[in-house]
């Protein structure tokens, strides 16, 4: 393993919160000097991440790179221990990049500049943290970090109904995020050495009935982020209400969280439990994508359009996960990423959009394509990528987890018909959604009742700047998948193969327990035994 | 039974029966001077219980202190106010003293089964009633040294604290500094709450030429 | 009878850091007769140094080779030195903060601190009593001063509801402590020191008798009451209200962990044998004063009787790590109580700040705080977001401490309830922040709006803030930089020879015949 001297990823990790912290101290301008400088130091840890990467990071070796531990509270057996890997490096990116262009999305936030950017600045090492950290409680400590500035950016900067949707999201978060602890707890105790360190916790014996409710545990947190279906209420709210920057964030980064963790700690630590729990995320990952499609669908307001299609696009990475190939866990990453994007995007430009209208209710709107050309074209170009246009990334990620689930040999072939089928009504909604609502805003006449702020007019270069940064990669994954499956793919061959390789074992337990199966209501993973001993050699 | 055992039983029958007895009339009567003369019944009572376990200097202490000192300011007290107050009848009075009765009666019959079934552990050794005071001070002077000495600390501060409490506090003239952070001497500086129907009490007259500031 | 032998086995030098609190406490009361009201300028600070001096001197005693002193009376283990030291620590940070307030309230300055003086005396001694009649005449000095204290603002009849309803409800709960005490005495045939009593209960064969259970749960009534614990917390809320704000302070932190500290050795030492037992009623009162509480002060509107509920909860916390009764959960209790008394004590810096500045304590007056004075709101958001448990502040670390050594000790619903509750508090937490800083500006309260200029340079307001920043340093770092305080917490578990599981045999023949002997020269 390459170690470095220089300690990269606390680094980058701490740079942003020590920059929040010393906003205090420097001249305000009409909060224009805070502004340069909160995008001074975007743009530093985003240039330094991809430095680290570049200098140090070998995209072949599939495990922990860049790995630092240092003892914090050895008391509690936490230590401060960073990496990253496969998984985590695109993730890691994702999070500079769209967090350094909702800085520079929010370059027209007035209220209170010191403390928003303060809390972006906190929000962006948070995020970091999470999804590098490779201790529990370090992990657990980032997942919480990100609640009050999240919180403070919907209830002090978001629409109307900012302080119900801050509440609302802050108490599903963290009571959400109380099962990460637990679980955390229950394995770290089990055995007879205490220790938080993912890797070793990864490689202890559960038993079946532990490992399954500890997996129930972590599934319930993520499921609140993520979110899965029931546990999704807080997001409408939530995106819908954030000021566009925010949005942008929330949608490109926190979710992402809940995928990451499910991938690092549901399957990686808890693979015998995910076989038997991998039915029940397919079905919820086709809820998620039905139920998302045909609520997106009744919605009247722009943004609440966007974050149902976010549950949606969510449900993919559900159903890749739990496809128990390297194609499908390699479409889940790929879809977040490019979700990322996308939904940074749309939140971004339907931002834009209300700047000039005042208004998000789509009915209230109509015919802007004349008074914003350039808004249109790039609220086009964002709903092709999110309606999976091939040749931009959305198709990519869901064509790659479509495959996953269908060259799957561990599900019966009746199910994966069943789900590829449902999960295939989504993406027909999707195209139906998006284009009713460029249609409504951009199409037909003006409606007479809108007004536009002409001193604004349309799009600005800034604006143009980052819709098209987030644009480029889209349409560069779309054309050149490998530009972002390089970063992770022997990293989820990896966990695939690791799957896989206790999926026989535990499939044949599970014969012989009666309770498996009258446990799960989901269909069997009735594949013969032999079968399944084959394709894992 | 030997005649000082039969003397000592009767004593006691005696002592207890004035104690329970002048204890009960310290609650139900309500006229507090009788409370508080009964009080001094229920002090001697104990004082003679003490007598009964040869603790002649406790007992003699009772009786100083608590019939000569506590009860006599208790009087005082009483004496000097002498304020009658007479009560409004609350409906449904009757449940709360029910409920207190089933309640002491309860702990009554546990705290009694107790003592009764618990087998302690008597001392053995009797002490002769003219060493009582040098065993006391014997012990005021070794183990328990610290609590005798803390105690002179504590009845210090607690001098201190009825002074305090007790003394006429010079009030400066506050029409002198119209300063709106002015607040009352000697109240908290946190507005009392808005309470309803407190409001025809002169404590919060007070406090409403405050708010009118 | 050799006097020279007396003074050796009194080993006097133990309560070194009490002497310097009385000696300052002496100086106090007799320079302000001297001197007179004057004298003001000069007390709080004498105060603070004597206290700071008294934490040196317990500093230097750390790892006392031999901790029983008074025959028995007094132990200067770690355990006790570490208690004492957040009492007088907390007493300090108090003065601060009290100076403006009293004087502002036109009430004498040294009498209060002389009495908050003696309040930390008897919470001092306590920590380290084992021995019954000290513990009780260590308690009462505490819960005499801590009367005196609450109605010290004697024209203001909150004050004096305040007072006399903990007169009363205290003045019962120590008489039941010390039935429950008393029982303990019969018990073990005439022993009064805590060590002793155990052994001879154990020898008397009497560790299932019902006198022991009763003894046990009147002696836990009375601890619990000091420590607010559900149900015997009526009075909290009321106390709280009532009573000027530095003595609420100190009531939430120093009474708190004196009361703490008592409950650690009382049970250790001397229910050894009951063990199941105490630990099942002390898991009731946490369940009861995590729910209560936290649920409680959702619906409060007033600062104090918020935080008055929220002390309820906290000590719900708190006793976790003691239900759980492994070294680990010691030590989280130590920790968490430390990290407690810089986040409580600057969330009542912050009030008596607002309080002396609009003269209201009202949650819906600190709405757009945030526009007047910044300082003041990023303190009292800090200190309240830690009280809630949010990363990367202190609270967060003593929160998880508890909670892992209640998982390890395998109280597993107990943590699970914790986690709940404390989602619960957040929200009661950040609802004050919410009101100071996400308000917009023509949402702001009339106390705001009228909120004076910021001026530190008034009388007494400069300990004020040297308390705010000092509270919010502390706050904000004890977390991050939490691996001394983690040290000293494990460290003065490790050496505290009570709290290991021999603690019968080993502790009894190490004190007894020194007392025995020592009764023996005399004769």
């Amino acid at each position: 393993m390459l170690s470095t001297q220089i300690p990269w990823l606390t680094t980058i990790i701490l740079l942003p919160l020590v920059a929040a912290l010393a906003i205090p101290l420097i001249p305000d301008n009409q909060g224009k000097t805070v502004r340069w400088y909160a995008l001074g130091v975007g743009i530093a840890d985003l240039i330094l991440m991809v430095y680290a990467v570049w200098q140090n990071y070998d995209l072949q070796i599939s495990t922990f790179q860049l790995a630092e531990s240092y003892p914090w509270i050895p008391q509690l057996g936490m230590n401060w221990s960073v990496a990253v890997d496969g998984l985590s490096l695109p993730l890691v990116l994702l999070t500079g990049f769209i967090t350094t262009l909702s800085i520079l999305a929010a370059w027209n936030v007035t209220k209170k500049p010191r403390l928003f950017f303060a809390l972006m600045l906190m929000m962006y090492s948070a995020q970091i943290g999470v999804f590098v950290a490779q201790d529990m409680l370090l992990f657990f400590l980032m997942w919480e970090l990100e609640l009050v500035p999240v919180y403070l950016l919907i209830s002090i900067w978001g629409g109307q109904n900012r302080r119900y949707a801050a509440t609302k999201f802050i108490l599903y978060t963290a009571a959400g995020s109380i099962f990460i602890l637990v679980a955390a707890f229950a394995m770290a105790m089990y055995g007879d050495v205490v220790t938080f360190d993912m890797a070793t916790l990864g490689i202890k014996q559960y038993p079946r009935a532990f490992e399954l409710l500890v997996y129930a545990a972590l599934l319930i947190a993520f499921g609140v982020k993520l979110p899965i279906f029931p546990l999704h209420t807080w997001l409408p709210d939530a995106h819908s209400e954030a000021s566009a920057p925010v949005s942008m964030i929330l949608a490109g980064v926190l979710l992402k969280m809940a995928g990451y963790g499910l991938i690092r700690m549901n399957i990686e630590m808890l693979p015998n439990a995910h076989v038997s729990f991998a039915p029940i995320l397919a079905i919820l990952g086709v809820v998620n994508i039905v139920y998302g499609a045909l609520t997106a669908f009744a919605q009247t307001n722009l943004k609440r359009r966007l974050a149902y299609s976010s549950i949606a696009h969510m449900g993919f990475v559900l159903i890749g996960i739990a496809s128990f190939t390297e194609l499908g866990i390699g479409g889940a990453v790929l879809q977040m990423v490019s979700h990322g994007l996308i939904a940074a995007s749309l939140f971004f430009l339907s931002g834009v959009t209300y700047e000039r209208t005042h208004t998000l209710i789509m009915e209230k709107m109509g015919g802007m394509a004349q008074a914003m050309p350039k808004v249109f074209a790039l609220f086009t170009a964002g709903a092709m990528a999110s309606l999976a246009l091939p040749g931009m990334s959305g198709f990519v990620g869901e064509l790659t987890i479509f495959l996953g689930i269908t060259t799957s040999d561990a599900y019966n072939p009746m199910f994966k018909v069943v789900v590829t089928l449902l999960a295939a009504v989504g993406v027909i909604l999707t195209p139906i959604y998006l284009l009713s609502m460029l249609r409504q805003v951009f199409y037909g006449n003006e409606n007479s009742g809108i007004v536009i702020e002409e001193y604004l007019g349309d799009a600005k270069p800034r604006e143009v700047f980052i819709a098209a940064c987030l644009l480029l990669p889209i349409i560069g994954i779309g054309m050149y998948p490998k530009l972002a499956t390089q970063t992770y793919d022997v990293k989820t061959v990896a966990v695939a193969a690791q799957v896989r390789q206790v999926l026989p074992t535990v499939i044949a337990q599970k014969q012989r327990s009666p309770l498996y199966s009258t446990a799960l209501v989901a269909p069997q993973l009735a594949v013969p035994e032999s079968q399944v001993l084959i394709a894992s050699e | 039974m030997n005649l000082a055992e039969g003397v000592q039983l009767v004593s006691f029958a005696i002592l207890a029966v004035m104690m329970i007895g002048s204890a009960l009339g310290v609650v139900l009567f309500s006229n507090i001077v009788y409370s508080a003369f009964l009080l001094a019944g229920v002090f001697v009572s104990i004082s003679g219980i003490y007598l009964l376990l040869n603790a002649d200097f406790v007992a003699t202490a009772q009786i100083l202190i608590y019939v000569g000192a506590v009860n006599v300011l208790i009087l005082f007290a009483i004496m000097l106010v002498n304020k009658r107050e007479d009560f409004k009848p609350l409906p449904n009075a009757w449940v709360r003293p029910t409920m207190t009765a089933i309640v002491s009666a309860g702990l009554f019959v546990l705290l009694s089964t107790m003592v009764l079934v618990t087998p302690w552990a008597y001392s053995t050794e009797s002490v002769s009633s003219d060493t009582t005071i040098v065993l006391i001070g014997q012990h005021f002077f070794s183990d328990f040294l610290l609590p005798f000495e803390l105690a002179s600390v504590l009845l210090l501060m607690a001098m201190v604290g009825a002074i305090i409490l007790a003394r006429r506090e010079f009030l400066p003239d506050q029409v002198i500094t119209p300063d709106k952070q002015q607040q009352p001497v000697l109240t908290l500086p946190e507005r009392p709450r808005e309470l309803v129907g407190i409001s025809s009490d002169k404590t919060s007259n007070l406090d409403d030429s405050r708010r009118s500031e | 009878m050799d006097f020279a032998n007396l003074v050796d086995q009194l080993n006097a030098g133990t309560i070194l850091p009490e002497g310097i609190v009385l000696t300052t406490l002496m100086v106090i009361v007799v320079g302000d007769l001297i001197v007179g009201r004057s004298a003001s300028r000069w007390i709080p600070y004498t105060a603070i140094a004597g206290l700071l001096a008294a934490v040196v001197a317990l500093y230097l005693q750390w790892n006392n080779p031999n901790p029983i002193s008074f025959l028995g009376a007094f132990n200067s283990d770690d355990l006790s030195i570490v208690f004492r030291g957040i009492i007088a620590l907390s007493t300090a940070v108090t003065i601060l903060m009290s100076i403006r307030y009293i004087e502002q309230s036109g009430t004498a300055l040294a009498e209060f601190i002389g009495i908050m003086l003696t309040a930390t005396l008897g919470g001092m001694f306590l920590s380290g009593a084992s021995e019954l009649v000290t513990i009780f005449i260590s308690l009462e000095t505490l819960s005499i001063s801590s009367y005196l204290m609450t109605g010290y603002t004697k024209r203001d009849p909150r004050s004096n509801e305040a007072a006399l309803k903990y007169l009363l409800i205290g003045a019962s709960s120590t008489g039941v402590f010390l039935y429950g005490v008393s029982l303990l005495y019969g018990l073990s045939g005439g022993e009064t020191q805590l060590s002793a009593i155990a052994s001879a209960i154990a020898d008397a064969n009497l560790s299932q008798s019902l006198g022991l259970v009763i003894s046990l749960v009147f002696v836990i009534a009375g601890v619990a009451f000091k420590i607010s614990a559900a149900p015997f917390h009526q009075w909290t809320p009321d106390v709280y209200e009532g009573s000027p704000t530095p003595v609420v302070a100190f009531l939430s932190v120093g009474s708190k962990a004196a009361g703490f500290a008592l409950a650690i050795r009382l049970m250790n030492s001397a229910f050894p044998l009951l063990i199941d037992e105490w630990q099942f009623v002390f898991t009731a009162l946490a369940v009861l004063s995590m729910v209560l509480g936290n649920v409680v002060a959702l619906a409060q509107t007033s600062m104090k009787r918020m935080l008055a509920y929220s002390s309820i909860g906290q000590a719900g916390f708190v006793m976790i790590g003691l239900i759980a009764g492994t070294e680990a959960g010691y030590a989280s209790m130590i920790f968490y109580l430390l990290v407690y008394l810089f986040m409580n004590l600057g969330a009542f810096t912050c009030l008596i700040l607002f309080t002396l500045r609009t003269g209201t304590d009202q949650i819906s007056e600190y709405s757009g705080l945030y526009q007047k004075d910044p300082l003041l709101t990023l303190c009292l958001s800090i200190c309240l977001l830690s009280l809630g448990g949010i990363p990367p502040l202190a609270g967060f670390f003593g929160k998880i401490y508890l909670f892992w050594a209640g998982w390890q000790a395998g109280q597993y619903g107990l943590v699970l309830l914790g986690l709940v509750t404390t989602v619960v508090s957040i929200y009661y937490y950040i609802r004050v922040v919410r009101m100071m800083v996400v308000k917009e500006p023509q949402e702001m309260s009339d106390a705001v709006k009228n909120y004076p200029e910021v001026q530190w340079n008034l009388p007494g307001m400069r300990p004020l803030q040297v308390g705010l920043v000092l509270t919010l340093v502390a706050t904000s770092l004890a977390g991050i930089l939490s691996n001394p305080l983690f040290t000293l917490a494990n460290s003065s578990i490790a050496r505290t020879t009570t709290l290991q599981p021999i603690v019968i045999s080993s502790h009894f023949s190490a004190t007894v015949p020194a007392e025995n002997s020592a009764l023996q020269t005399q004769q």
